[in-house]
């Protein structure tokens, strides 16, 4: 048998172990999980078995529909509001460092002053509704967006920005050629942090939003809809988060994959 | 019309350890069509001296003209083409579209000779890169990501192409091949070229003049016409013409060193006594 032949079959199957590992992991976690809670006869109202929380989900599969996609949806756009924000400051905060230690101890005040504080200002702010959920989420997404978009927009190549200036081309044309798509794997990694926390924005702002809908109404509810419930809709939330992952992994072969290729052969 | 002229040019800069003179007073003039290398040690201010020409660093005294003009309206005007000693080659860009690149902004300072795309094609070609056109830059090798860097340049048609150490990354051989490249575009576009080297066969092989500078201040300590005769081929650096101008340039390093400030403003043979051991630094 060629050597050819042996790399075709041996890359196949360490691509099958490498998509399986994850599997295997999750079905372990699980298996874990259900095993404890019947070895120790755990009540449900205490932690319920993975079976329990999946039966509750299949019970009533349109509910969890409904309000994963009121809570997804608010997510998301607090996301979109966080990116734009991000990007334009982060723009004059990449070209001047003055610029970015003026701006730099009220991101810090931002980061560091916990969610609950604002979520009642932006209520009485915006009014009861979407607007401070949304508000919410932007501002706990927007921070690791904002910092991770500085640190992509100064990677750029100082030679290449050098080539195009020589030829006196203008900030924009910099901007667009080079720095933007520089900025890409730093960005993405900024979004999958974001992600996680754009849904922890998303349920906070609807415990205090009073809203009549979203997965977050549930888990406020918790001690009058029981734990299967609440678990139910943390599994929600986890399948949305895990969704908006893959989606954003996606998105980062597409848009980043020749610069990947680089780097694993280096 | 000169196509660069420096009189008195002054660079400093403020560091943390204190004040450097990047650039003393330096004259120098070099002619359109003219292929003119900067040879000297690290620090001596040759890449400043061609960052200054190229618009992109602004003088603290005397002047710079780029083809008449301001370096900043000549490169306004694209009439500049910058090599840095890296590629700089965009990696989400193919092979292609980055010799196209400059080609693509500042349309309204398109310089007047810029190659259409078919031209840019078929110099790809010229260099032998037609098989990879539509490769992504980490495909290929460093020599052919250089080539690349080469066609991005002659691709503008810029009349002035000023080169900072494009073939420092490269080993010898490769190095070797890289220059007669050069020479061949530079004799088919006849731009003029100022070439930042290290290297003094380097230096001898590629040029019409070899300006030697030498730091603190960074200052032009003497300059040396190559006489041999063009087209030049690889056998040229086995004459006894190209061993004279090695010889020459390297006691011309050596004395612009040992001399401080007051150093040599012309050629020379001659060697101060600290020289010998100075020159193993430029073999």
């Amino acid at each position: 048998m060629s050597t050819t032949a042996v790399g075709a079959k041996v890359l196949p199957a360490r691509r099958a172990v490498a998509l399986g590992a994850p599997v295997v992991g999750v079905v372990v976690f699980f298996a874990l999980w259900e095993g404890l809670v019947r070895l120790l006869d755990v009540k449900p109202f205490v932690m319920p078995a993975p079976s329990r929380v999946v039966r509750t989900l299949a019970n009533s599969p349109g509910f969890y529909w409904r309000e994963g996609r009121v809570t997804g949806g608010e997510a998301v756009t607090g996301l979109l509001v966080a990116l734009v924000l991000a990007l334009l400051l982060a723009i004059p905060m990449a070209r001047s460092r003055l610029f970015e230690r003026a701006v730099q101890p009220v991101t810090t005040l931002v980061q560091v002053v916990p969610l609950v504080c604002y979520a009642p200002a932006f209520v009485i702010w915006f009014k009861p509704g979407s607007k401070p959920i949304v508000a919410v989420t932007a501002l706990i997404s927007f921070i690791p967006l904002l910092y991770n978009l500085v640190a992509g927009l100064r990677a750029s190549d100082r030679d290449a920005r050098d080539v195009l200036r020589s030829v006196g081309a203008s900030r924009g044309e910099i901007l667009r050629t080079i720095e933007i798509p520089s900025a890409l794997p730093h960005l993405f990694a900024g979004l999958r942090t974001a992600v996680g926390l754009s849904l922890i924005g998303a349920v906070l702002g609807e415990w205090f939003a009073l809203r009549s809908h979203g997965i977050g109404l549930e888990i406020q509810k918790g001690a009058v809809v029981g734990a299967p419930r609440v678990w139910a809709a943390a599994f929600t939330l986890g399948a949305m988060g895990a969704v908006a992952l893959g989606v954003i992994s996606m998105l980062e072969r597409l848009l980043v994959g020749q610069r990947a290729a680089t780097s694993e052969r280096a | 019309m000169a196509a660069v002229e420096l009189t008195d040019a002054g660079k400093r800069y403020n560091g943390r350890a204190g004040v450097v003179d990047a650039l003393g007073q330096v004259s120098l003039s070099i002619a359109e069509g003219e292929f003119v290398s900067l040879l000297g040690s690290s620090g001596c201010g040759k890449s400043t001296l061609l960052r200054v020409a190229a618009g992109l660093l602004p003088l603290d005294r005397g002047t710079a003209r780029v083809l008449g003009r301001s370096p900043d309206q000549a490169r306004q005007a694209k009439q500049v083409a910058f090599v840095p000693q890296t590629p700089a080659l965009l990696p989400w860009r193919t092979v292609r579209a980055n010799a196209r690149l400059l080609t693509r902004v500042n349309r309204r300072g398109e310089a007047a000779r810029s190659l259409p795309d078919d031209e840019i094609d078929a110099l790809l070609a010229e260099v032998g890169l037609a098989d990879v056109a539509d490769a992504h830059p980490h495909e290929l090798s460093g020599g052919m990501q250089q080539r690349v860097a080469l066609v991005r340049a002659f691709a503008l048609g810029a009349p002035l192409v000023l080169m900072d150490e494009p073939f420092a990354a490269l080993d010898e051989i490769l190095r070797v091949e890289m220059r007669y490249l050069l020479l061949r575009l530079w004799e088919e576009h006849r731009s003029t070229v100022v070439f930042v080297t290290h290297s003094i066969g380097e230096a001898v092989a590629l040029s019409d003049r070899v300006a030697v500078m030498a730091a603190r201040p960074g200052r032009i300590a003497g300059v040396e016409t190559i006489t041999l005769p063009r087209p030049r081929t690889p056998d040229d650096e086995d004459t006894d013409a190209f061993t004279d101008h090695v010889r020459r340039l390297r006691h011309l390093l050596a004395n612009g060193n040992a001399n401080g400030p007051s150093g040599a403003t012309s050629t020379s043979t001659s060697t101060s006594r600290s020289a010998p051991r100075r020159l193993e630094r430029y073999r």
